[in-house]
Formats: structure tokens, sequence, C-alpha cells
């Protein structure tokens, strides 16, 4: 056949192929530099020994992936695992991980300094002597087992439910331990998310019924984050990646942070305004595109819950669009640059060009709010509202470059056994006064315990360190240290912490490359899973071995958790008849305990679209795939899923509101994927939301209550907060207004790009890197205080008391405010600990006074690792958290993390790392803070506690909604 | 020209579409992706800048000239602008770009930046890669090799021959003097393509030691390479002289083809089995 010919067959396939609406070629290019191994050499890939340089020894590997665990990222890691020894050498990136690319952060790799840390925990360990007192004892797995399993079914059994207690940290997982509090009947689940980013998820919620933001970066046009998160964020590798890629295709890069940031410094525009004004900011470019007629009219026609606002709110108005667009202009016609920038500091000239560049993007507008602002201000929920508003405008939502809800670009796959839901109310974790956090009121324990005299029996902290991470550690150590308080603690945990400290029991579980877990994250508009795995169990299994329990291939006793609750499980209900067997029984082998190989091999083959075929063709099983190549992409190139038409067979005797909320009598098919979303109400007649009628057509819509984006909150409107019922303004507690003249703002939020709170302090590399963290504080600042130099020592005065550190003095902040990492400052009391980045402290209580002093800084030590003798810093920093008061949101139930302060130069007798904290104060906080709340007692609308749509991470079933029958009265 | 761009996307990692493209190809049973790993990531790199630039290494100048090709086409380069099967699909727009021109001064624009795509970023390189791709790849590969030898005849059929040397080839230095320049200098430049006018792949370097009996280091290929030439050096700049002297040759099969393109190699594969004659004489 001649080249013409040829030419010409190849080019009539192709038109054929893409008549059906196929693809004919394979899409993007997939090439890279032939740095990975292929995965055909995975079982035996050869490489040079570095360390017998300049010898050349070759070492033969087998490559195991897994998922990394330091941050919620879940980006895949490759073990390399020495063939002959059967040790890991090294984590590098997977290639096959469709989020991370084969790419990772510094902290990926420096798994492998977890894993060989001579000081982590390798044993269970039961406390004796005093809580607190430092001394331990080794114990075994069935003690404590039988322990806790005989505790928890007696509290199960005396209708105590609400006195266990599971709190975690960032779970790395995707629902499994919730599904196991619900399966003990129990809701225990309490979340460390009210300190970490629920402010942002309230003002998404809010708009979308989904609480997380998944921004398109590879795509944009224009990327709008507030946030650092190319350098430090909650989806560092995986958005970092991306952004890099829109920059290169010219995607214009816009950066709200007030500190001098690594992302800062990649911005086309840095705008570093005055903390909590960041809303104002975002509500001036609203109010240019909407002045402008810049927004996409017909989104807003068609998508905005304008015909339920006019009717509620301006019942008297012809309810056309029209008349909504003159309100709408009305509405925010007094956001002006002008006084966004005197809100902000930033002049308005800036904001301006800032705002055409937004109203260029079109559909390509990708924004991102996770912490940072929305968590550090009163009000910080409506700083992601009022960013989610831009796109709104622009109908940016779930396209190319734009902003997606998350639970569309994630997939939860439905698990082997759904459980039931708690029948009782937890309030020391969902108390009354807070009906619309977004989730547990988790950093108030300490408070709500001594003031409500509710106690814990059980208390398991999961790789979770809140006397070190929340505000107000000391009252944590009040109630820890307090038998009466809480009965029993159990520390889930890999390494030595200061809340493992108060402990009595440490029960140390896998790092990321020692336990199973099913991750997937929103990173693109996409879909995948990530499988974590014990390598080294896995590695075993490919050479022939058969395991069946994790600690037989982890190092010392180290568990895993899907065992452990397992078990735990199996125990607390040995005869059934508490009903919770039934959730950990084999379905293969009816009678016995259910294993990670059933659990996983069941998701895997029943509910994950497209992974048996892809298994299939490679002559794998589903979980031999998953166990061999880590991930799997369940679904690419996600659109916008709202604008789906529901399905005729779906709409059966329906019912539609007058705003055109569909609601069908057709069962409701099993969810396919379990990503978390709002769960708008049916009707007293059994119908259920369906979807919501558009231009004629029923569409499937958003999970709000009206189907819709909503842009008015009827939900805010009832529950008492009309005032907040649009995406407006509020001026934080660190606003001008509400501090004295003396006073700075703190910000306390931000990460060192290669720490992760408390979890990577056992990473000597990371360690090596990042071991400090002073106070950022403006030349002029310090001019005025009088410190003369980066290294002065300065006293940082809160509500509650100080903290004293080093100065470092930049222009890389704002006049005003100061800034402190909160990813150092770790602290020992005894020997055990980390002691590569914790110093020696003592603490001194007297009354409710705290204090607590550095003896040592870090200092070498000899150990089986030869580089800790080789340490040669001494610092780790200081613990800032302490010395914050409880700042809860009245709405989203965030704390707001920014302080206001004020600086000093040190005193005399002031020593570097030293911090003094009066308990007392922090409750006249916290009592403070609680006067601003607005109860369901007195609020509620239909006598409920909590608006059922909103998300919640363990649901009771609807009885326990109702209010309790005093309020009722 | 659609041949072009589904030969293009064969130089990527088999996956789905692959057999599909294959069939349609009639390029016989589709490949493993064992196979692709074993020729384009273990042997014979499919990039550019591993047969132009002066270090024989991945990157570097000799991707930066196509990346500057990309630019003067107003694109974005991508990270790996110099890789095969991009260069290939470029060349296939640049050829769709000219027919769809809606007048003759834009073909004629268009026809000019094709020419140059075709002679300064493909065939500066790819008739030397392509003749040692027959010697290692799988039927599939070579059959693709084969084609690709045949629609590159075509193209230059249409084309004409272009003036003057690809500027790659223009600036490439010569191969050092190793009594000049030190043993180092030039035992790496024995790697670069463009330098010493050969092609050494892994799989040569163990035909090397199979050929003496010398021990072959499983290592990257200076240092294999130096660890065959410390154990016996008169074989072994002999064994080179060969590989050398064959190089010659098979340049110049490829005259018809890219004219005073196979002569500069076919010259510098001369001088190289020169030096190396020379090398083994001053012993
Ligand atoms: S971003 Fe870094 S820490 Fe987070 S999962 Fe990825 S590699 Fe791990």
């Amino acid at each position: 056949m001649s080249i013409k010919d040829l030419n010409e067959r190849v080019s009539a396939a192709r038109a054929e192929c893409e008549a059906r609406g196929e693809t004919f070629y394979p899409g993007a290019s997939r090439i890279h530099l032939a740095s990975f191994p292929p995965k055909e050499r995975w079982d035996d890939w050869v490489e040079l020994d570095s360390k017998a340089w300049p010898k050349r020894v070759e070492k033969r590997f087998m490559l195991v992936p897994t998922t990394c665990f330091n941050c919620e990222s879940a980006c895949g890691l490759l073990a390399y695992i020495d063939k002959s020894t059967l040790e890991v050498r090294k984590f590098e990136g997977n290639p096959e991980h469709p989020g991370s690319r084969g790419r990772n952060c510094a902290k990926g790799p420096a798994t492998l300094n977890q894993v060989t840390d001579p000081d982590r925990i390798l044993h269970p360990l039961k406390r004796v002597g005093k809580r607190g007192e430092g001394k331990w004892e080794r114990v075994g797995w069935d003690e404590a087992l039988n322990d806790l399993a005989g505790r928890i079914r007696k509290a199960i059994q005396e209708g105590r439910q609400e006195e266990i207690m599971y709190h975690v940290g960032r779970p790395g997982e995707d629902g499994f331990t919730e599904r196991m509090m619900a399966a003990w009947g129990c809701d225990a689940h309490n979340s460390h998310t009210n300190v970490c980013s629920s402010g942002a998820r309230c003002g998404y919620q809010f708009w979308t019924g989904i609480d997380r933001p998944s921004p398109d970066h590879a795509r944009a046009k224009v990327i709008f984050l507030v946030s650092a998160h190319l350098e430090t964020g909650h989806y560092f590798n995986p958005h970092a990646q991306r952004i890099i890629e829109a920059k290169q295709q010219g995607a214009k890069l816009i950066v709200l942070d007030t500190r001098l940031s690594n992302t800062a410094t990649h911005a086309d525009f840095w705008l570093a305004p005055q903390p909590g004004s960041e809303a104002a900011i975002h509500l001036a470019i609203a109010n240019y595109l909407i002045q402008h007629n810049l927004y996409d009219r017909d989104y807003v026609r068609r998508w905005w819950n304008w015909q339920e606002y006019l009717d509620k709110e301006h019942p008297g108005l012809e309810p056309t669009f029209e008349s909504f667009e003159r309100l709408l202009k009305a509405e925010y016609q007094s956001y002006t640059f002008d006084f966004a920038a005197q809100e902000s500091g930033i002049e308005a000239d800036v904001l301006r060009q800032v705002a055409e560049i937004v109203s260029t993007a079109g559909t390509r507008l990708s924004t991102h709010n996770w912490r940072s602002a929305a968590s550090g201000n009163e009000g910080g929920w409506q700083v992601s509202r009022t960013l989610f508003m831009l796109n709104a405008l622009l109908g940016a939502v779930a396209t190319p470059g734009g902003l997606y809800p998350n639970a569309w670009n994630k997939f939860v796959p439905r698990p082997i056994h759904l459980p039931r839901h708690p029948e009782h109310w937890n309030e020391l974790t969902w108390p009354l006064e807070f009906p619309l956090a977004m989730n547990e009121l988790s950093f108030l324990l300490p408070h709500l315990v001594k003031k409500t005299g509710k106690r814990l029996d059980v208390y398991f902290s999961r790789v979770y360190n809140p006397v070190w991470t929340n505000p107000d550690g000391f009252s944590w150590i009040e109630m820890l240290a307090d038998e009466s308080q809480v009965g029993l603690h159990v520390a889930l945990t890999p390494t030595w912490n200061e809340t493992a400290y108060f402990a009595d029991y440490i029960l140390p579980m896998g790092l990321g490359s020692e336990r199973h877990d099913l991750h997937s994250y929103e990173t693109y508009a996409g879909q995948w899973i990530g499988f974590r795995q014990p390598v080294l169990r896995a590695a075993r299994e490919r050479l022939g071995e058969t395991i069946t329990d994790t600690r037989h291939s982890n190092p010392g006793e180290v568990w895993e958790e899907n065992e452990f609750w397992f078990e735990l499980s199996w125990r607390i209900d040995p005869d059934g008849s508490l009903g919770i067997r039934p959730f950990v029984e084999s379905k293969e082998r009816p009678g016995e305990r259910l294993t990670v190989d059933e659990y996983y091999g069941w998701i895997f083959e029943n509910s994950v679209p497209g992974l048996p075929d892809a298994a299939a063709r490679e002559g794998l099983k589903p979980l031999e795939y998953m166990r061999r190549y880590g991930a799997f992409e369940v679904a690419s190139d996600i659109g916008p899923l709202y604008e789906n038409p529901v399905p005729l067979e779906d709409l059966e005797e329906i019912a539609e509101d007058r705003f055109g909320r569909v609601l069908t009598r057709t069962p409701a098919p099993p969810p396919l994927n379990m990503a978390p979303t709002g769960t708008p109400e049916g009707d007293d007649e059994g119908r259920r939301p369906a979807g919501v009628r558009v231009d004629g057509e029923v569409l499937r819509g958003f999970p709000t209550p009206s189907g819709r984006l909503e842009f008015y909150s009827s939900t805010l409107a009832e529950w008492g907060w009309k005032e907040y019922a649009l995406p407006t303004y509020i001026r934080s507690h660190v606003h001008p207004e509400n501090m004295d003249e003396d006073q700075m703002v703190l910000i306390s939020t931000f990460r060192l790009p290669v720490q992760i709170h408390t979890r990577t302090a056992n990473s000597k590399w990371l360690d090596e890197i990042a071991h400090t963290n002073p106070l950022w504080l403006h030349p002029s600042d310090a001019k005025r205080l009088g410190i003369q130099e980066t290294g002065d020592l300065v006293r940082v005065e809160t509500e509650i008391g100080y903290f004293v550190l080093k100065a470092w003095v930049t222009e890389g902040i704002k006049p005003g405010v100061v800034a402190c990492s909160h990813h150092m400052g770790r602290w020992k009391i005894h020997d055990h600990g980390q002691r590569q980045l914790m110093a020696t402290a003592s603490l001194d209580r007297k009354g409710s006074q705290w204090t607590l002093k550095r003896k040592r800084g870090v200092e070498p030590y000899p150990s089986s690792d030869p580089d800790t003798s080789r340490i040669w810093w001494t610092d780790a920093g200081v613990h800032q958290n302490m010395t914050f008061p409880v700042h809860p949101d009245p709405i989203s139930g965030m704390h707001c993390w920014h302080q206001a302060v004020r600086v000093r130069k040190a005193k005399r007798g002031d020593r570097y790392g030293e911090i003094w904290v009066d308990t007392e104060k922090s409750t006249e906080v916290f009592d403070a803070w609680l006067e601003k709340t607005r109860s369901a007692m007195v609020y509620s609308p239909d006598g409920t506690r909590r608006p059922s749509w909103l998300i919640r991470p363990v649901k009771p079933v609807k009885a326990a909604y109702r209010l309790p029958e005093e309020a009722r009265r | 020209m659609e041949l072009l761009r589904s030969l293009a996307a064969l130089a990527e990692p088999p996956c789905l579409e692959t057999p599909r493209i294959a069939e349609i190809l009639r390029l016989g049973a589709p490949p493993e992706p064992a196979d692709y790993d074993d020729l384009f990531l273990f042997q014979l790199y499919p990039y550019a800048s591993v047969y132009l630039g002066p270090g024989g290494m991945l990157r570097g100048e000799g991707r930066d000239r196509i990346a500057g090709f990309w630019r003067v086409l107003e694109q974005t380069p991508p990270p790996e602008a110099d890789h095969l099967a991009l260069v290939l699909a470029l060349y296939a727009r640049l050829c769709e770009l000219e027919s769809e021109a809606p007048d003759e001064a834009t073909g004629q624009r268009w026809r000019h930046l094709r020419t140059t795509c075709l002679w300064e970023h493909l065939l500066s390189w790819l008739p030397a890669y392509l003749e040692k791709l027959q010697e290692l790849a799988s039927p599939f590969y070579k059959a693709w090799g084969e084609l690709l030898r045949e629609v590159l005849n075509q193209e230059v059929l249409e084309l004409g021959q272009q003036d003057i040397l690809p500027l790659h080839l223009r600036d490439a230095p010569a191969l050092p003097d190793p009594t000049a320049e030190g043993g180092e200098k030039w035992l790496a430049s024995l790697l670069s393509p463009v330098r010493s006018g050969i092609i050494l792949v892994r799989n040569d370097l163990v035909r090397a030691g199979r050929d003496l009996q010398l021990a072959t280091r499983v290592a990257e290929r200076r240092y294999a390479l130096e660890a065959l030439l410390g154990q016996d050096p008169p074989a072994m700049l002999e064994w080179l002289e060969g590989e050398a002297t064959a190089w010659q040759d098979r340049h110049h099969r490829w005259h018809d083809l890219s004219g005073p393109v196979a002569d500069f190699w076919s010259q510098r594969a001369t001088t190289t089995a020169q030096r190396l004659q020379d090398a083994r004489k001053d012993l």
C-alpha cells in the first residue's frame, strides 16, 4: 500500500471513529522522561547502591506502591524494597497515580525517616503511675483489646454511648472509622475540622451543598488563591504542579496572602491585605462584575435561586430576573474599590486591575480558599462564600478551568457493609449553641466537659495531638489529666506526641507504608482512588507468602487501624447481642471476622466502575491490580453534572414547588459514589428531591434545599442569621475597630513547606531543613517596638498569656501584622519523645496558671541511626497555640485563629520558648464567644437541633435530631 | 498528515488505542509494553537532544533549540519538546496548516516552517536513530521504523533538500583530541552521537563485553565503557574502531534520503575511527 493510500486509510479510520463519538488518539501525551522505572519491571528493578559509592554495588528492588500519609493530598509513593533484606530503602513517586503523577513534595520521600526513626513506638504501652507521669509498661495487644472491648461493651449496654469518643486529625481515608463508630451505634466521631477548614467549607456548602472546592487549575486562565497553596497548602503537590502547568500556558496567578509566602512569590498579582478584609476584596470584584454587566446573565438566571430570594425577601416585587438584577446591583453597590481599599490597605487601582483580569477569565476562573483567611477570622466562612460568588457570577462552575464542588471530583466506593445510624445525639461534639456548625466543636471539648458535667469513659485520640495542635492546650491537659473527666484515654499513634503523654494506653499504628486505607482526593476534573497498603506485607505476598495480619510484616508490634477496629469490634460484641458483629463479619465465611483482603477485595470488585475490567486486561484480580499499581482513575473529564437531565424513569409522581424544585416518588438508586454531599429533605408524602426545573427541563442540580446555587440561604435566614442570608462581609474579631491601638494581628495559621503539623517531627531530613518559627515582623514595627534586629527576643501577649520567641525582621509581612508558623514548638517533659524536633521542657501549674519552660533544646544522641549523633541544630521553635484562647465562630463553628496581640521586647528574665497561660482567662474568653451564638433552643424553626440537610460525618437517626424535651417546652 | 500523526502516537507508550492504530497501519501484532520499555526507555531514548547535544544526554542545547522552534510557532513548548512523538505530531500539524492555508502566501509560510522542522529537527538525527532502531527493535517497532523512513523519504521528495546543514550539526563540536583534552572528556564524547558519529547503547556495551570476554558492569554507559576500556584497552579500542568504521557505511546508506546530513554523520564516524586507531597505536 502506498504512503498516500495509507494516509487516507488512517484519515478515514479517524473520521469514522470520531463520528461514533470516540477518540481515535490516546489523548494528552503520556510521555515522560525515562525517570520512572517502567511498571513491567517493578518486580525486579536494578539500581546502584548510593551508600556504597564509589563502589558500584548493584541492588535489586521490588517496587510496591502505597499512598503518602503525611497530608491529605494522598499522593502516590513507590516503596523500593531491597529484595535481599526485605527492607524499604527509599520512597519515590508513583507514576501510575493520576493525582500526583509520580511527583511528591519533600514530605513524601521522608516517609522513610519515619519508618526508620529510632524514637518510634513499636509496642503497645500501658501507663503505670499517675496519668502524665511518663511511666509506661509494655503490654500485649490482647490485654489492651480485652480491656477496651470490655469497657466499651459495658458503656453501650448501659446506654452510655455518648461517653465514647474517637477524635481524629487528618483521617487519610474516606469514612472507614466513621462507619465503624456508626456500626457501634455511637455518635462518637470527633474530628479536628473546626481547627482546620470548617470556615471555608461552610461558605462552599451554603452555595453548592458540598463543602469543599476542587479547582481545575491546569486548564484555568485566571487562578485566584486565598491561601499559600502552591507551596504548602492542603493540596500542595497535586495542585502546585497543575498551577505551574497553567502558568506555563499563560494563566495569570492572583494570590491574597498577607505574608510574602513562596506562593506569593510566584504570583502575577500578590495582594497583601489587612487580615480579615479578604471578603471585602472579593465583593468589590463581584460588584465590578455586577455593575459593569460582566457576569454571565444567562447562567445566573438559570442557576441562582433568585426566585426564592425575591419571594422570601421582596415579595412585593415583580418576580422577574430583571427585578432581581436591579436588586443585585443595589445590594452590592457599596462594595466599591475604595471601600475595599480602605478595609484591606491595598490601593483601589490595584484592586481594579485584578478585577479586570478576573473579568476576562470567563468560565476558566479557578479560585481556591482553604484555611487561611477563612480559618483566621470571625465570619471567615464569608471569605470562601464571597470568593465562590465570583465563579457563580462567571458561570465558572464545574467547567474546564473552573471550580468544581469536590464531591464530583472524588470517588468514594460503597463498602461491603453499610452501618446503621446512631440513635442518640452527642452534645459534647454538636452542642445546641452551634446548630449550623460545619463539624464537631472538637476544640471546645475541655470547656464543654467542664460546663456540662458530662464525662468521657473511653476517649481515643487517633494520629492527633490536641494538646499541641488545638488552641488552649493547657485546658486540654487539665481535662486529660483528670480521670473523673476522661475515664480512659487511648492514643492511637505511630509516634510520641504531647497528647499521648496523657494517655492510659499508647497503641502503635502503622505509618504510610504500614497500613491499609482507601483514599480519594479532588485534584482535577476526574476521579481516582488511591490505595494505601503495608508494603512489606504486599512484597512478601508477591513472593508467595500468605499473611493474614499486618503485624506480622510491620516492625515490632505495630499494627494498622483496619484490622485493629475489626478485631476490637469483634471483641466488643462476641455474641452478636449488640448488633455490631454483622458489620465486621465475613460474607465469604459467615461466622468469621472480616479480613482486609475481603474488605478491599469486595470494594474493588463491586464498587469501582472500570476497575475489574482494567485488572482483567492484565490478568489480575481487582485487589491484585490495586496492590500492584496503588491507584486507579475511575473517571476523567468530569463536566457540569448539575446540567445533566434527570432520567424520565426517575420522575414518578413528581411534585414541584414554585421555584422549580422537583421531588419524586421513585426510590433513589443506591449511590455509586459516596463522597459526602448535602442531603436535602423530601416532602411529607415520601418523595425525595430528584432535580430542579431549569428552562422547562428537569436537571440534576445541586444538593442544596433549592437544588440551585444558593445565593440566598434560606437556612441561614430561618435559623436566626437573616443578616447573613446573602454573601456579605463580616468584620473580623481582629478588625482594627475591634482592637486596641497597641495591638497587632498575629497570623498563626501558616505552614512551613517541608513540615506538616506534628506528623513529620520524626523526619530527620525535614527537621534539618526546618526547625524554627520566628516571629515575622516588619522593620517599621521593629523600630517602633525598639527591636534591634533579627534574633532579638520578643514577648507576644495574647488574651490569656504570652510566649517568648525570636524576631525575624522582614519586609515580607505587612506593617502592623506579625506572623508565626504553627509548625514548630514541639516539647517533651520526660525522656520519651521525638528527640530530633522536641525540646525538653518543664511544665508547672499553680492553680489555673501554667508555665512551660524550655530546659534543653535539641541535641545529638546515639541511636541505631548514626545520623542522630550528627544533629547540629538545637532549636525546635516555640509552641504558640497554647497561648491562644478558643474563638468559635458562631455560625461555622470554626476556631478563628487570628489573634489580637501585643508584641514587646522580651522582659528581663524572659527565656526563649517560655509560655505562660491562665486557664481561668481561657474560660472567660470561651464564655464571651459563647454569647455570640444563637442556640437551636431559641432559633430552631422546626424543633430540630440542626438543619438535617447539612453534611454531618456521622448522621444519627431522624428522631435524634429533635430538640431535647425541655427546649421544646 | 494523519499518517505521521499516527506514527507519532505509536512512539508513546502502548495503550488502549495502540492495537487499533497498529492494525490500520498494518504493522503486525501490537507491541507489548515491555517491547516499548526495552527499546525506548532502556536503549534508544527517543529524544533529539540525546543525539544532537554535545553531551549525548537529555535536554540541554538540543532540546532548547527545538523548544525555540515551538516558540516561533507561538506555542508554549511542552516540557519534553524534543521527544520524537511530539516533534512528529508537530510536523503533522504543520502539514495540515499548510494544506488548510487560505491563500498562497500563508501556505508558503507554513511550507517554509514545515521544511525547517523536517530538516532541522527530524532529519538532523532521525536517519542515524532509525538505522540503530532496526538493529534493536522488536518486529512491531521495526515495521514502524521502516514505515517512518518511507514517509520521511516522501517528504524529502516533496520538499527537496535543504541547502545548508542543520544548525544542530553546524554547531556540534568535533570529537576532542584525547591527548589535548584528557581521557575522560574524550570518553564522554564517544557517547555523544553528534560528536562521534556512532550510537552506543547499553546493549552494545554488553555485546562488547561478550565479544572480548570482559566483565560488563550494569551502570550508566559512561561508567560501563570506562570499565571495559580499563580491563583491556587495546582490544576495546579496536572494538570501538570497528563500530565506528561500520557506522561510516551505515550513515551512507541514508545518503539518498538526507544527502549532506548523512555525509556529516559519516564523516564524524570516520574521524572517530581514525582517532581510535591513533589511540591504539599510542598505547
Ligand atoms: S503533598 Fe507531600 S505530604 Fe502531601 S500527600 Fe503529597 S507527597 Fe505526601
